[in-house]
């Protein structure tokens, strides 16, 4: 499990952050994850854990929407439509920590547009995508994990390719 | 899928596992103290929580409260006779009371009954 964790957390935080764009909640959300994974499921077989880790990620990913959506309508009602949401919003884009320079010079500059495309995705999409192509779960698996149909699955992964491809099309 | 989208998701992914190695080290640490305060949490539960633990503790508390309750009970073997016969032995005394047969023969009306019986008696006797 130690290994297991170690090897998934880094993923799974910027899973998790390329959905809420905070870093605070991306750590909160992998966090109590993990806990929960090792709490309910730590005595099934270790091929399993990734499909139950990531259905549990989603699960909290997807509370975290319905808390903030509750959020922004009181702050909408509130506050009358000020800029100042539009300016934390910016503050809480994931900042981009590309430190090692060999990384910053191969792909920097397509992993800065892929970020802010991937963010720009439907929830659903960009999750779908990062489960698919870098998780590497099949579609049963994600569908699993995002409590939806293997069409569905399929439909937002084509979906999600087609309009990274249209809007990375310069990167080639 | 085609060729071309299976090699931009090939740099996708290249490129997402670069930011993972890219992460500030105060957000590896975070992950780190998370993963760890997860792990021994899954400590704790396995020294209280698994059921394998409580089986035998169980089973023992179950027996012990058995043999208790066997020995209270063998410890007073005939108290229900005892209550059983302490009724009858009551009910036997209130038939045997003298102060009722007194009461009886004391009562002028015992008299006028029984000698209407007895000169019913020979009435019979004389048909």
């Amino acid at each position: 499990m130690q290994k297991f964790l170690a090897a998934i957390e880094g993923r799974a935080f910027r899973i998790a952050q390329f959905a809420t764009h905070n870093r605070d909640d991306a750590l909160e959300l992998v966090q109590e994850s993990m806990m929960k994974l090792v709490q309910k499921y730590a005595d099934r077989g270790a091929d399993e854990w990734s499909a139950l880790f990531y259905s549990i990620l989603q699960s909290r990913i997807l509370d975290w929407h319905r808390r903030q959506s509750v959020r922004n309508r009181f702050r909408h009602w509130f506050s009358a439509g000020d800029d100042e949401d539009a300016e934390d919003q910016l503050e809480q884009l994931p900042a981009h920590e590309a430190s090692d320079p060999a990384i910053q010079l191969g792909n920097e500059q397509f992993m800065g547009q892929l970020e802010q495309e991937l963010g720009a995705l439907p929830l659903r999409q960009q999750q779908v995508f990062l489960l698919r192509v870098w998780e590497g779960l099949d579609v049963a698996q994600t569908a699993a994990a995002m409590q939806c149909s293997e069409s569905a699955v399929k439909t937002h992964h084509a979906r999600a390719l087609e309009k990274l491809r249209g809007k990375l099309e310069g990167h080639r | 899928m085609n060729r071309e989208d299976q090699e931009f998701e090939q740099r996708a992914r290249m490129a997402l596992d670069s930011s993972v190695t890219a992460l500030d080290a105060d957000t590896r640490r975070r992950l780190a103290a998370g993963r760890a305060r997860a792990l021994e949490q899954k400590s704790f539960f396995a020294r209280w929580m698994p059921m394998g633990n409580w089986v035998p503790a169980t089973a023992f508390a179950a027996i012990a409260v058995l043999a208790v309750t066997l020995f209270v009970a063998n410890r007073h073997p005939d108290a229900p006779a005892q209550v059983a016969q302490s009724d009858s032995e009551f009910a036997l005394e209130l038939l045997l009371s003298e102060d009722d047969s007194t009461d009886t023969v004391s009562d002028p009306d015992f008299f006028i009954v029984m000698e209407a019986m007895m000169d019913e008696e020979d009435k019979q006797h004389a048909g």
